[in-house]
């Protein structure tokens, strides 16, 4: 245990696992998680919500998908298939973003306020709509473990976006709602110069009078939420930059993964938040064995030399997988980048398993 | 039915195409082809994408050798165009619309506290961005094709209108809303297309989205099963194959096998999902191992004549 990795795992109390859409995030998050329950006693993997199938894939609990966000220590029959000791801590937990909105709203708001705001349409689509808000309660969710110290270790694998780089940026999203007039627009008593700039009139009745409404009311209520909001924006810019957090960017072998990467590292070469490692998933290994060994003499005519371009086919494949990852690391000269295999198991405990193994 | 995807998605095609699909599952590329092979066959097409702020440029427009679409439609190639939808471009024209003076709508436009309005209140957005589609949709293009990221964001567009006309059912952008309806729920001017990969978690999405899709009653054209793998043996010499892996002691066999046996689990899903589901087709796109320039980028999709 000597790979770069293993630094990271030892010495962060937050590793962020960030990358593009299909690059594997969840199982290499998963897979650190397990490596550092190894040689840590506090270990959490933190995904959200959307990648719940793969966690059951990897056999845990329904049960997580309704907990509300509250972490579940994997069962020692779980840990004993992941190899590891039954003694450390591992814990998985699914973030579901209403939950969290839920809970800062319970917490700030009368619960008569808190009510009429939960009423509303816009409240109940707001996780979607408003851009940042799913990032941002994995945020407000993972300072709140730290500061608690319930966790050695909390591996959060980010939650899926367009780019990836749109983690880094929601809290600036955020804070730029949060900060913007719109809210004057709609407070009674604040806003009163800002509402005569713009006629309200006819923004009631460019809205209609129900969405109108809908939308005084929420505000209203959303801006008592601000303050809190807007503090912990502020310190996430530097939670990124801190020693306590680790970033890793994950990629694939494959051009338009490392168009995403290239730019991932970029921004946050330009956000001056450091990149600790990278890791490339699903690297196609080149030829171990001889094909023709395993050919049994009872095939169809034909099918041998099927087989054979198969088996071509393949090493052509991980020609091309190789040389990108060489590209890559002539790239980043500088940083560690990880190859982890393609993995064909159909059982998701050795997948998760053997990655523990090679990534650190 | 299965059909493989160079000879027949172009006749599936309908008025309004939208590519759906996650994120790696190579939606962009293939909206890309899809558009260029339609504007080979003489109809005239647009390829649209939903602006990003991110400032990054653009997969879409990297495929024309281009950074980024305009807000206006611009000539690509012969009876192509391309088009970025814009919130901004959105708003303004619908409030053009709504108070009949161009001047007056751009001044509260300028406004900078309208401005952060427009672009902070959840669900405005996404009705810019309707509306700039509605107006291409009543332009003269015998085909329109979209490549629609299915992040939360864009379903958000999706669903719109029925929210919207939840919470207003008359009134200008009520019009508005239903006009759309009219178009994008009619399944003979409509389609979906989910792309998807051969692997478990993409098939489970891709199911889970054209659920989505569903609930918001937009007509599935089909699932795009994208970089099917190279495969030269027939139905009964897999069930060889498959046997020779349970067995097989060298890697590069054994990781093509199981790649083949994926993308057969894959088929077998979708087409069980799509069991019901009338005008739905299964589209199989193959593996296509991407050029190292990218100008070259991505997939080709032969047109037959």
């Amino acid at each position: 245990m000597t790979g770069p990795l293993s630094e990271l795992i030892r010495s962060k109390r937050c590793i962020l696992v960030c990358g593009g859409g299909g690059v594997g995030k969840t199982t290499i998050s998963a897979s650190l998680a397990i490596a550092a329950a190894r040689i840590r006693s506090r270990v959490l993997v933190l995904t959200i919500d959307p990648s719940h199938r793969l966690l059951q894939a990897f056999g845990y609990p329904d049960a997580l998908l309704h907990s509300g966000g509250e972490p579940l220590e994997l069962s020692s029959a779980v840990k004993e298939a992941l190899q590891v000791p039954a003694s450390a801590g591992l814990s998985i937990a699914v973030l579901n973003p209403r939950y969290v909105i839920d809970g800062i709203v319970d917490q700030t708001l009368s619960p008569s306020k808190a009510g009429n705001l939960r009423k509303t349409v816009l409240y109940r689509e707001m996780t979607q709509m408003i851009h940042g808000l799913q990032e941002y309660t994995a945020y407000e969710w993972v300072t709140r473990m730290i500061s608690e110290d319930r966790y050695d270790l909390i591996v959060l694998d980010t939650p899926p976006a367009f780019h990836a780089k749109e983690f880094f940026n929601a809290p600036g999203k955020i804070r730029n709602l949060m900060e913007s007039r719109v809210f004057q627009i709609f407070l009674p008593k604040t806003g009163s110069w800002f509402r005569s700039m713009i006629s309200f009139s006819w923004i009631e009745k460019l809205l209609g009078e129900g969405l109108f409404r809908e939308s005084v009311l929420f505000f209203e209520t959303f801006f008592s939420l601000r303050d809190r909001i807007l503090a912990r924006c502020q310190d996430l810019a530097a939670f990124f930059k801190s020693e306590t957090v680790g970033v890793v960017a994950v990629g694939t072998p494959e051009l338009a993964a490392t168009h995403e990467l290239e730019g991932l590292a970029g921004f946050l070469r330009e956000k001056k938040i450091p990149l600790r490692a990278i890791v490339i998933n699903q690297v196609e290994m080149p030829d171990v064995g001889r094909w023709e060994e395993e050919v049994p003499p009872e095939l169809p005519s034909g099918f041998p030399d099927k087989l054979k371009q198969l088996a071509e086919h393949h090493q052509a494949r991980s020609e091309r997988s190789l040389a990108v990852l060489e590209r890559l690391r002539q790239g980043y000269s500088g940083l560690p980048v990880v190859a982890v295999p393609m993995s064909y198991s159909a059982d998701g405990f050795v997948i998760l398993r053997n990655n523990s193994i090679t990534l650190i | 039915m299965v059909v493989d995807i160079s000879n027949t998605i172009l006749g599936s095609l309908k008025r309004i195409n939208l590519i759906s699909g996650k994120g790696g599952t190579g939606r962009t590329t293939l909206a890309a082809s899809i558009a260029r092979a339609s504007a080979k066959q003489g109809k005239k097409t647009l390829l649209i994408e939903i602006e990003d702020d991110s400032g990054w440029d653009s997969a879409l427009a990297r495929n024309f050798g281009l950074k980024h679409f305009k807000i206006e439609a611009e000539p690509l190639e012969a009876n192509l165009f391309g088009l970025c939808l814009s919130a901004e471009t959105g708003q303004e024209k619908f409030l053009t619309s709504f108070l009949k003076v161009h001047a007056l709508s751009q001044m509260i436009m300028g406004n900078q506290g309208v401005k952060w309005f427009l672009e902070g209140a959840p669900a405005f957005r996404e009705m810019g961005y309707f509306y700039h589609l509605l107006l291409q949709m009543r332009g003269d293009y015998d085909r329109i094709i979209m490549d629609m990221p299915a992040t939360g964001h864009f379903i958000g567009l999706a669903r719109l209108p029925n929210l919207l006309l939840k919470m207003i059912p008359f009134g200008p952008i009520a019009d508005r809303m239903k006009e759309g309806q009219r178009y994008l729920y009619d399944e003979e001017m409509t389609s979906v297309f989910i792309a998807t990969l051969p692997q478990t978690l993409p098939i489970s999405e891709a199911i889970e989205l054209r659920a989505e899709i569903s609930k918001e009653s937009l007509p599935l054209g089909g699932f795009i099963l994208n970089r099917a793998p190279f495969n030269p043996f027939t139905e009964a010499e897999e069930q060889i194959l498959f046997s020779l892996s349970q067995k097989s002691k060298t890697q590069n066999l054994m990781v093509e096998i199981e790649r083949i046996r994926r993308f057969r689990e894959a088929r077998n899903r979708l087409e069980q999902e799509m069991k019901g589901i009338s005008g739905a087709r299964l589209f199989v796109a193959p593996e296509v191992f991407q050029p190292e320039t990218e100008t070259e980028f991505g997939y080709r999709i032969r047109v037959q004549a």
